[in-house]
């Protein structure tokens, strides 16, 4: 028998930051190949600025405080991808720019980067364009690919991830290699699904491709999110909750930005008092015995 | 003079105090207190829950004191004057009453109480209350409802500060950390509650 005699940490699995980040980026392939499909070169110009101006700010901010340049990897040019795939597909190419920049700078390095982010840098852009430049990031004309197959090829879509909930299928990979939970997705799914149902609210309506994207590759960012199993189920129950609020009064596009942040405020919270207490146990324990 | 009873929507009162107009996201009132007691969850507790009784109270002391003196002899250009003597005095009672008769809340008071009379947000619910002609009812409510809102406010960003200090980041640690935390939050809360009408 041979022995491998070395020091800690003792890592069999064969599991890194850059193998998540760049698995989690060849997931997205597929529905970025098909918004430069639908919406034509826009798309693709618009998926290149943002991932090229994500690891330029990555790089220019790292060089500036004397840190080791990390754009290799991965976690920019996710963050970049992801930014561009909640964009309409007809924006002025500063607007990418703008939001990628105050993505990286404001939600990620200012916070102390990969694995410190509080609020979901993706969803800071958007949010942050959504409220300086209301008019630029709505789409009036969608192409329309008839109602026969509404969940397959999304008909009205107006992001460049709402082509198709279909395109998504990497994130199943994604779950079976547990690089994303399951426990978020899954209470997400089913609370959005049985309110929709409680409600009467249009499935269609909801379950888009920007929800798929919100559900699977925003909603479960590792750093924002709680890190205790309960927490997880409440986070992505609370997610759901305040998309069906925010769909009475506004857009569900919006809704599902917004509520991910909301949510992103109270992981803090979640996190104290969702901790498992084992010493407590202990303690009642003793005192039977 | 607008009515003892409730003439407005209460529901929609305590929504629009703790989330839709919230006192320190929305308005911007009380932020220095904001600042200055969200770096642990156990001051940020006893502060806000200090908010939320003084609001309480100064609304149903102010109420009477605005409708049936200042408004009949027109001296309403002496609101805010009167209202800042009134919170001072009444918040003082307050701390002599609780030091004779509850020391254990005193205690776990401390410094906040006497820190309140100068709180903006006090100020500004009051003030509110008295140019949207709120009723009687509507008015304490409001002001409840917006001790509460600051009250989660304050919460959630010393959730947020506690595991910034956890995490031992320096690139923007005290108080510039902290006006991005609630740059971030007030976004946030505007952009999700700023679509909720009623």
């Amino acid at each position: 028998m041979k022995l491998i005699i070395s020091a800690p940490p003792h890592i069999k699995e064969d599991v890194s930051i850059e193998k998540i980040m760049w698995s989690m980026v060849i997931a997205l392939l597929p529905v970025t190949l098909m918004a430069v499909y639908v919406f034509g070169l826009s798309a693709l110009y618009i998926v290149l600025v943002s991932v090229l101006t994500a690891v330029l700010t990555e790089a220019i901010l790292q060089k500036m405080s004397d840190k080791r340049i990390t754009i290799q990897d991965g976690n920019a040019v996710l963050i970049g991808l992801l930014l561009a795939l909640l964009f309409p597909p007809n924006i002025p190419l500063w607007i990418p720019i703008v939001g990628v920049m105050i993505a990286m700078v404001f939600a990620k390095h200012a916070f102390g980067g990969l694995g410190h982010t509080i609020f979901n840098p993706p969803l800071v852009g958007v949010a942050f364009l959504m409220i300086s430049w209301p008019s630029l990031m709505t789409f009036a004309s969608a192409p329309r690919f008839g109602a026969s197959l509404p969940y397959i090829l999304e008909y009205g879509a107006t992001r460049l991830a709402d082509v198709s909930p279909l395109a998504m299928i990497g994130a199943l990979y994604l779950l079976y290699k547990r690089y994303i939970d399951w426990r978020i997705p899954l209470s997400f799914i089913v609370i959005v699904a049985l309110s929709a149902l409680l409600l009467r609210i249009d499935l269609s309506s909801i379950f888009t491709g920007v929800l798929i994207l919100g559900i699977f590759f925003l909603a479960t960012d590792h750093s924002t999110t709680p890190v205790t199993k309960i927490g997880r189920f409440i986070f992505g129950a609370g997610c759901g909750i305040l998309i069906i609020i925010y769909g009475q009064f506004g857009t569900y596009f919006e809704g599902i930005c917004y509520s991910i942040l909301l949510m992103n405020c109270f992981t803090a919270l979640i996190d104290k008092y969702t901790a498992p207490n084992p010493s407590r146990r202990y303690v009642s324990w003793l005192k039977k015995s | 003079m607008p009515a003892l009873l409730p003439t407005e929507n209460l529901l929609e009162l305590l929504i629009a105090g703790i989330f839709t107009k919230n006192f320190l996201l929305v308005m911007f009132l009380g932020l220095c207190s904001f600042l200055g007691l969200t770096k642990d969850m156990s001051s940020s507790i006893g502060m806000s829950m200090a908010v939320t009784f003084v609001m309480g109270m100064a609304s149903i002391i102010t109420w009477p004191i605005f409708h049936f003196i200042l408004v009949p002899f027109g001296l309403e250009f002496l609101q805010t004057i009167c209202f800042i003597l009134l919170i001072a005095s009444f918040v003082q009672l307050v701390e002599f009453i609780i030091r004779k008769h509850q020391p254990a809340l005193y205690r776990s008071l401390g410094i906040y109480l006497p820190l309140i009379t100068t709180n903006c947000a006090v100020l500004g619910v009051v003030l509110l209350n008295a140019q949207q002609n709120y009723s009687y009812v509507g008015s304490v409510v409001y002001g409840i409802s917006g001790g509460l809102g600051f009250g989660l406010v304050m919460l959630l960003a010393s959730g947020i500060r506690e595991k910034l200090l956890q995490r031992g980041v320096d690139m923007f640690g005290g108080f510039t950390g902290a006006f991005l935390v609630a740059a971030l939050l007030s976004l946030i809360f505007v952009n999700y509650f700023g679509v909720i009408q009623f």
